[in-house]
């Protein structure tokens, strides 16, 4: 069905990058799209990068390295690169204007049937975007780093046909990806969401002095940590009892955080400066540490978790 | 320091005998305690269970499993378990006036210096229950199951001693246990808030037909749950960049569900009796199913992890 589709990707940043390793990577002739052609050669070294990474932990074999590329071009020219695409993936900067800009070229260099997906984390594209058949457009909102990260959240607009979802989810899928559909904007999609709600409660809690950020940490590492790789909280309640749950819900809920206010850890963090590995000081002190072992680290601990997970 | 210690674990259910077995198989002499001889029958049993899937699971040898049953004393004389006891857990029913009535007994006959934890989740066991010397009384909260799951809560009441709190930390580290303080009685001290809150919203966010639960679920198990393993929520955050988390968080937090009361898919499945396992259905359908297997298969995925995230840490630290 697939067979010779062509995607386009909008925005040759980092996240645009590794989106267009993930489809060259399987077998999607993939163009890169960027109104800055100096931007290639730095998408280019992240895709051999991550290639190598892969290669390294024996997620694929050596020889895909030329086979991706292969598959990966690069275009400073829309007019020429729109009309070849059957998916398109918005990955440019988060600003409504920006965005409305760009699919309204999208929008008349594309075929009509060109399925026009936005990689925003925040926006209310089918508020903001105007384009012919408003069926083929939608939200597909991947997550750091893209190329290994699997969930992909799906998000429909008013107008997005089933078909359209059908269709992105059998692509996403074909790539080993996995994708939660969202049936209509809301902020946050799904897991922003929930980012929201571990920042409040976390955040109520450490404000008011009744435990360390490390405990709230360890609590979660050593418990949902270890389970929610194989089973997610909502199927857990199967096992806790969905009537127990509903007590618990009805004698605790009271108790919790349930105001609007910013999370105060995170405003103290963001006045003094301390904003994490980007200024050398976050929660931990990281001005002795070698951060690019920790940052390299972290991938090839989500590596090999993946594979964990694909094992479970 | 903790050598020749003896500790008393008061009810022998599903909690109380798998705190015992961890005691015992870090070498403490454990006397479980119960009010009827069938109620330590039992508990013997799962005991005998528990330390066969550790030792399956390669978590312990034969050999240990084994000294560690002879470790344990079953019996229903409380005053005669209790009178040397270092550390006594009590785990009876979650009912004030019972706990209330144990601690009173435990205090006639235990040695006026041996810490007093109660496994309590939802009561304020300061204000329930009276002894002599209330500085070594403290909440002591284990994870369901506590052979297997490493976090214990402690929780310090008015009065407790910063002796006992360290006592108690160093002796959980000793099991090999990650304990985590909380700094006074709160509701749900920090799992189960942390659980609820995301209980709630993914709740909300399945009632308001916005996602299917599976995907709420597919969400979580495919972000957090490949992240969690090494990396808490917070910590997180650091990587992120504290900017953007308040950024995201400021965006986001307005919108979130803020019930007092269940919501959405706990209604809907209380409401049609599909409570899960016991019922035969749940979220998911479990009929044909063998629980039992089902069970235990979560278990040793719990344990594949445990092992997963020890050599991660060995690994890359």
């Amino acid at each position: 069905m697939f067979k010779n589709w062509k995607i386009l990707i909008v925005g040759a940043g980092t996240m645009g990058a590794s989106i267009a390793l993930t489809y060259g990577m399987n077998g999607f002739e993939t163009i890169v799209y960027d109104i800055n052609d100096k931007q290639f050669d730095k998408a280019k070294e992240i895709i051999n990068v991550n290639l190598k990474t892969l290669v390294s932990v024996g997620e694929i074999t050596e020889d895909k390295i030329e086979t991706s590329n292969k598959m990966i071009s690069f275009s400073a020219d829309l007019e020429e690169v729109a009309p070849q695409a059957n998916l398109v993936v918005e990955s440019i900067f988060e600003n409504a204007s920006a965005k409305r800009e760009i699919f309204a070229k999208l929008d008349r260099l594309c075929p009509s049937d060109t399925i026009l997906t936005s990689n925003t984390s925040a926006l209310n594209i089918f508020d903001i975007v105007q384009v012919s058949n408003p069926e083929r457009l939608l939200i597909t909102h991947w997550f750091n780093p893209p190329h290994m990260m699997p969930l992909i959240e799906v998000v429909r607009g008013p107008k997005t046909s089933d078909q359209t979802v059908a269709t992105v989810k059998e692509v996403l899928m074909r790539m080993g990806k996995i994708p939660a559909v969202i049936n209509q904007y809301i902020p946050g999609f799904i897991v922003n969401r929930f980012s929201g709600v571990i920042a409040r409660e976390a955040g109520y809690m450490i404000d008011q002095g009744w435990c360390t950020w490390e405990d709230i940490d360890s609590a979660v590492v050593n418990t949902f940590g270890l389970r929610w790789v194989f089973e997610g909280p909502l199927e857990s309640r199967d096992f806790i009892g969905w009537d127990i749950s509903t007590i618990n819900s009805d004698n605790l809920f009271q108790y919790l955080c349930n105001n609007s206010d910013p999370m105060p850890l995170a405003v103290e963090m963001v006045e003094k400066g301390t904003l994490g590995i980007k200024t050398g000081q976050g929660l931990k002190d990281y001005r002795d540490k070698d951060i690019k072992k920790l940052q390299s680290d972290r991938t090839m601990k989500i590596l090999r978790m993946l594979k964990v997970a694909r094992e479970l | 320091m903790f050598e020749n210690w003896k500790i008393a674990i008061i009810g022998a259910g599903v909690q109380g005998h798998s705190i015992g077995l961890e005691y015992a198989l870090h070498g403490f002499d454990t006397t479980i305690v119960d009010m009827t001889q069938a109620a330590l029958d039992n508990a013997r049993k799962l005991v005998a269970t528990a330390a066969d899937t550790l030792s399956l699971m390669e978590e312990i040898t034969q050999e240990t499993a084994e000294a560690a049953q002879k470790r344990i004393t079953y019996t229903t004389d409380l005053a005669a378990a209790v009178s040397q006891a270092n550390v006594i857990q009590e785990a009876v029913f979650e009912n004030a006036d019972v706990k209330k009535s144990i601690f009173a007994e435990i205090a006639k006959s235990c040695p006026p210096d041996a810490i007093l934890a109660s496994n309590t989740s939802t009561l304020n066991i300061f204000e329930i229950v009276d002894v002599p010397n209330p500085g070594r009384l403290a909440i002591v909260h284990w994870c369901t199951p506590p052979y297997i799951m490493p976090l214990v809560e402690i929780v310090r009441g008015p009065q407790i001693t910063d002796e006992t709190v360290n006592t108690l930390k160093e002796l959980l580290l000793y099991l090999g246990k990650k304990p985590a303080v909380v700094n006074q009685v709160i509701p749900g001290f920090i799992l189960n808030r942390i659980g609820l809150a995301i209980f709630r919203e993914a709740c909300y966010i399945a009632g308001q037909g916005w996602a299917t639960p599976e995907d709420v679920d597919a969400a979580l198990k495919n972000t957090y749950g490949i992240r969690w393993p090494f990396e808490g929520p917070l910590e997180l955050r650091d990587y992120i960049g504290w900017d953007v988390s308040l950024s995201v968080g400021s965006f986001v937090i307005p919108h979130l569900c803020n019930s007092t009361k269940a919501v959405g898919t706990a209604v809907e499945l209380t409401q049609k009796g599909w409570l899960g396992t016991k019922t035969g259905r749940g979220l998911k359908d479990y009929t044909g199913v063998d629980i039992a297997k089902v069970l235990k298969e979560r278990n040793t995925k719990i344990l594949k992890m445990k092992k997963v995230a020890r050599q991660l840490n060995e690994d890359f630290s």
